[in-house]
């Protein structure tokens, strides 16, 4: 899951952080900051003396080259796949950058000079290096700029992603059709339990819908109860589950179906393979201001590759969503004895998702 | 028709139990919960019919109904199944029966209306079918005419002699018709070909010792040898030494 992720997001056209200089919005967006930046500069620099028109539109004609030449050559560069990685391209901005001011201010102080205006013949090397150390400033800040955009960007991407994979591998349609057999079977032998286990199915559903929604402790052990409740209409006496329980319940917000996923998953590999069924066991501790919570089954090692894929998908998918909810803090560690199967997830309680 | 149910879970069973009952002119025989079980029942109550759930402990439906279709007198197998799109795309494609759960009245008996019990031919070719899905995890053979099931983890080689392939197995050796083709073809990640007419589990392997005449391959266990072809020597070779 994670792999495709990162292909889908990286292997988009869009690889480079930089703006798309090729692209009319960019590019006219572009030359407006320039212009402006033009501006500031001429009405810092200006003396006085001479026309302050004119000292602009000086200062504009060498920055806007700058600025013009090198979003032309960037998106030639783009185009011909010059770029590559974050550095190399880093490396080119610059000296595209350096390079098309060390131009622009030749040609201005031949024309500067031919204009007797501006700066004189002197303090040549002095304006040049002052030229590139401007660039260098401003180019370093604009690429600045355009890596944080491209960072958050990027990030609301996986985000978005994220979701979607959550929302997509909540309610498996295996458990959806079965649940909805064993209704219709005990709404004709058993109608009390055929419409208990219709409220559980609806509460389960509601807070599958309810995308991003964080709830307390105690409410996504209630939803855990009910998806267990099903479970056993089913599986009868091949599902035993066996709590473990700190005497109060700690204080915790997390994201709605963080563990009913994980108890899914619990019964799916652990209990329905075996024909005389197993036990599940769900046990939550507080340790120090971490809160601790492991489910684990019987471990079966006969399995197809299917089923394999399907259980690590549905590991990565709660590890993202955790990573998510709580910034990196939540850990999540997978284990297997000689004979169980053990999911451990360790959730920091002063962090609130 | 004399119908066999099985399913795994009981609400299931329960509700095509009484489904079955409602339509006249078909006649409940048995139910049972899981694979192996169908199978001895399929024997010993002789459905016309079995309805059978894919996705259930011990052996799965897909598999039972491979060893159902090599009966003498196979019965017609519809699978039921909540949910299973792999599935279920080979068996449009190929026409094998199934019902979705939670399974309607009307969709039942049509579908049961419709079955005739199928010939072996017709039987065999729905194994074909289904050993496209996954290999089985146990051969079924016939001893004295019942069925008996080895495991597949419990075989150290099949040998092929004439019409017929040797299981050697952890408590002795039974015959299968199957081809060493196309056993080869199901088990290819488990077993290895020694030579034309072996195939050898590679977890029982042991090693390999060189003879006067030729190279043999020795197992864990048991102290059976089985000839190496200069064909299949450098493979073997390869496979021995990252045991």
């Amino acid at each position: 899951m994670p792999d495709n992720t990162e292909k889908g997001i990286t292997g988009s056209e869009n690889s480079t952080y930089l703006p798309d200089f090729c692209n009319a919005d960019a590019f006219l967006r572009l030359l407006l900051v320039v212009e402006l930046m033009a501006i500031v500069f001429a009405l810092v620099s200006f003396d006085g003396s001479g026309s302050l028109f004119v000292h602009i539109a000086l200062i504009s004609v060498v920055m806007l080259w700058v600025g013009l030449s090198t979003s032309a050559i960037l998106c030639l560069a783009t185009g011909w796949n010059w770029l590559g990685d974050h550095l190399r391209t880093t490396i080119i901005a610059i000296s595209v950058t350096l390079l098309m001011t060390l131009l622009a201010s030749y040609l201005s102080l031949g024309f500067g000079s031919m204009l007797r205006y501006g700066s004189t013949a002197q303090d040549t090397g002095f304006t040049l290096m002052r030229n590139l150390a401007i660039a260098l400033i401003l180019v370093s800040l604009a690429l600045r700029y355009f890596y944080l955009h491209y960072e958050s960007e990027l990030h609301l991407k996986v985000q978005a992603q994220a979701r979607l994979q959550a929302l997509q591998a909540r309610i498996r349609p295996h458990f959806l059709f079965n649940s909805m057999n064993t209704i219709a079977s005990l709404t004709h032998d058993e109608p009390d339990l055929a419409e208990h286990a219709i409220e559980n199915l609806s509460d389960l559903f509601r807070a599958s819908l309810a995308a991003e929604a964080s709830i307390s402790l105690q409410q996504e052990l209630e939803l855990t109860r009910s998806y267990i409740d099903l479970e056993a209409l089913r599986l009868g006496d091949r599902l035993k589950v066996n709590w473990q329980l700190p005497g109060t319940e700690p204080l915790l917000s997390l994201p709605a179906l963080t563990l009913q996923p994980l108890v899914e998953n619990a019964i799916y590999h652990g209990i329905e393979p075996l024909p005389a069924g197993g036990v599940i066991d769900i046990v939550i501790n507080a340790v120090d201001a971490n809160i601790e919570i492991s489910i684990s089954n019987p471990l079966i090692r006969e399995q197809n590759s299917r089923e394999r894929k399907g259980n690590q998908m549905a590991i990565d998918n709660i590890r993202e969503r955790l990573a998510l909810a709580f910034d990196g803090a939540a850990m999540m560690d997978l284990s297997e004895t000689e004979a169980r199967y053990t999911v451990k997830i360790t959730i920091p309680t002063t962090e609130v998702a | 028709m004399k119908i066999l149910i099985v399913d795994d879970e009981k609400p299931a069973r329960d509700r095509l139990a009484r489904m079955v009952r409602e339509i006249n002119t078909h006649e409940l025989v048995g139910e049972a919960v899981n694979g192996l079980e169908a199978l001895g029942l399929a024997q010993s109550l002789e459905p016309d019919i079995v309805l059978l759930d894919i996705r259930m402990p011990g052996m799965d439906g897909i598999e039972a109904a491979r060893h159902i279709a090599k009966l003498d007198e196979p019965p017609a197998v519809i699978f039921t199944t909540a949910f299973s799109d792999h599935a279920l795309e080979a068996f449009e494609t190929h026409a094998v029966d199934y019902l979705l759960k939670p399974v309607k009245q009307e969709r039942l008996q049509a579908a049961l209306d419709a079955t005739i019990r199928p010939t072996r031919a017709q039987a065999s070719r729905s194994d074909d079918v289904l050993s496209e899905l996954e290999p089985r995890q146990h051969i079924c053979a016939r001893v004295r005419g019942s069925l008996v099931l080895v495991p597949i983890e419990k075989i150290y080689y099949f040998h092929a002699e004439q019409k017929y392939v040797t299981v050697r197995h952890h408590e002795g050796e039974v015959l299968i018709e199957d081809p060493l083709k196309a056993l080869e073809t199901e088990f290819g990640d488990r077993f290895y070909r020694i030579h034309r007419n072996a195939l050898v589990s590679l977890s029982r392997l042991a090693g390999m010792k060189s003879e006067s005449d030729g190279h043999q391959v020795t197992f864990r266990d048991i102290d059976d040898v089985l000839e190496v072809s200069r064909r299949h020597l450098p493979g073997v070779r390869k496979i021995i030494r990252n045991l």
